[in-house]
């Protein structure tokens, strides 16, 4: 993928193969991106990796459908917001045990006493402050994407709609596949 | 040890979000024409 891409030359780069094998995999890179945060105190993953390959899989959206069915997804218009809404738990998070008078990053219910059970999922603060992380990292990747393909649009509609036609497909391709690096 | 290796790590995650979210709002105001989004 990555040669006609770079170029961005090729046409075929946003043809019918590209588009189903981003809608197949959109899906599967969500449920993979589930499973890493939910796994990351027993197994590999955390917060931060489960995040990078959910926005992998909007940017897959981006390449493959272009920036306004790409932005027809639910929530990703609201990434740029979510990544401050996890600043905002993270430091709750790590302040709130000052508030009780224990050292920062306390976390709760302590070590050795029972935790609530979701499933096999333990609900700890610990977990709470990943999912807050998540949310940065996710938001932040989904917002710049975003971001760069709406910069881009506007230009193209400034200089007009022929050039725009031509233009937005292999330029949107080439920054977001720089971004995505 | 454990312990105090576990929060090192957080407080160096906690540093590390805070710089990610700065730096999309970084991003936006220059891709704004410096004017905050």
């Amino acid at each position: 993928v990555r040669g006609p891409e770079s170029t961005g030359k090729a046409p075929e780069v946003t043809g019918v193969m590209t588009r189903t094998v981003a809608k197949l995999l959109f899906l599967p890179t969500l449920v993979t991106a589930v499973a890493l945060l939910i796994n990351g105190y027993a197994q590999p993953g955390d917060g931060f990796s489960a995040a990078v390959v959910a926005s992998l899989g909007v940017l897959l959206q981006y390449l493959a459908f272009g920036r306004r069915r790409a932005e027809r997804l639910p929530l990703v218009g609201l990434a740029g917001k979510g990544a401050f809404v996890g600043l905002l738990v993270a430091l709750l998070v790590a302040a709130a045990p000052v508030l009780l008078g224990q050292p920062v990053f306390t976390h709760y219910p302590r070590a050795g006493t029972s935790a609530v059970y979701l499933g096999t999922i333990e609900l700890i603060t610990a977990f709470l402050f990943d999912a807050a992380v998540f949310l940065v990292v996710l938001g932040f990747a989904v917002g710049v994407v975003r971001l760069v393909a709406h910069t881009i649009a506007d230009e193209d509609e400034y200089r007009g709609p022929d050039v725009a036609e031509a233009g937005t497909g292999d330029k949107l391709s080439t920054t977001t596949s720089e971004e995505g690096r | 040890v454990a312990a105090i290796l576990a929060d090192f790590r957080g407080l160096d995650t906690l540093g590390e979000v805070t710089v990610v979210a700065l730096v999309l709002l970084g991003v936006a105001t220059l891709l704004n024409r410096g004017r905050l989004p």
